[in-house]
């Protein structure tokens, strides 16, 4: 299907509430990070929110990682 | 035998779990391992996307969110490890308020701050880029120059009006004073005619932004490095004098 409009794709295909639940960030051992939650009860790293140059490098917390999160435990 | 045969389930394992490991640093990096470093006395803060504003933007657009932000830079002047921070820039611009709160944010931290324009820094992403102590662009950068702008429905058009006009007055005194281009440049740049198809504005790249006196120097990674610990001894010296 090929849509010939002036319109952005977000107007013909408005993002659903879900997607938005979808993402949040949260502390993780110390570090804040936008998370997707994966409904498996695990999440993934979407994007690391730091600014020590070092955690990037940290194979922990690259982006796609999953990682186990408990709302009820604060970190 | 028993006591045998548990530790060559036990060496299965270990090597099931270091294969999965290895599966799945390979899908997330295309790469088996990851450099490790030690301790830096520099931060780095990247503004990229759209500098998000009070209004949560659909989970597709590259957001930088302030609130995030915010902490971090507060952060960053609290901790006595970090001396010195980078800011790399790479925006389509977004929210007024929300930059200039950046750009403040920025500004008024005490220890030295470098930024660099890569690929682009516009519109709300010019006094960000400013904000730093030492502005870099790289030769390929661009910064887009406009006035500040609306969209969606607006209710009371006149008073509407003031307030971007206010804001906008805000933008450019911010830059004015951070930066080395005067006012009347700056607005001459802001309303130009015909540099932007059917827009008002203009499109500067890299080179263009240093001779209007906009940005400091046009370098990269390497230029911003050493700037940033030259401040810092700099400002070290400072400090043993007094």
């Amino acid at each position: 299907m090929i849509l010939y409009t002036p319109l952005t794709e977000l107007d013909i295909f408005p993002t659903s509430d879900a997607d938005y639940t979808k993402l949040r960030s949260i502390s993780f051992k110390g570090k804040s990070m936008y998370v997707e939650n994966m409904t498996d009860g695990n999440y993934k790293i979407i994007q690391l929110l730091s600014t020590d140059p070092n955690d990037f490098l940290n194979k922990n917390y690259t982006p796609g990682t999953l990682i186990s999160y408990n709302d009820s435990e604060q970190h | 035998m028993d006591k045998d045969h548990m530790q060559k389930k036990q060496q299965e394992k270990e090597q099931t779990e270091q294969t999965s490991d290895l599966v799945q640093k390979i899908q997330q990096l295309g790469q088996t391992s990851v450099a490790q470093a030690p301790d830096t006395n520099i931060h780095v803060l990247s503004i990229i996307g759209q500098v998000e504003g009070h209004i949560q933007l659909p989970p597709q657009n590259k957001t930088t969110k302030y609130e995030h932000m915010l902490p971090q830079l507060i952060a960053i002047e609290q901790n006595p490890k970090i001396e010195g921070l980078i800011i790399l820039l790479n925006t389509v611009g977004g929210d007024v308020e929300a930059g200039l709160a950046l750009a403040e944010m920025i500004a008024s931290l005490s220890k030295p701050t470098v930024s660099i324009v890569l690929g682009g820094g516009h519109s709300i992403g010019v006094p960000i880029a400013v904000a730093a102590d030492y502005s870099y662009i790289v030769p390929t950068a661009t910064m887009t120059i406009h006035p500040v702008r609306l969209t969606g429905l607006v209710i009371g058009v006149p008073q509407t009006f003031e307030y971007l006009d206010k804001m906008q007055e805000r933008v450019i005194q911010f830059v004015v004073e951070h930066s080395g281009i005067k006012e009347s440049q700056f607005k001459e740049l802001m309303f130009a005619k015909g540099n932007l198809t059917r827009d008002i504005g203009t499109n500067i790249v890299g080179t263009e932004a240093v001779k209007h006196g906009l940005i400091d120097e046009v370098g990269g990674v390497k230029n911003a490095m050493e700037k940033v610990n030259q401040l810092i001894s700099m400002k070290k010296s400072q400090e043993v004098i007094q």
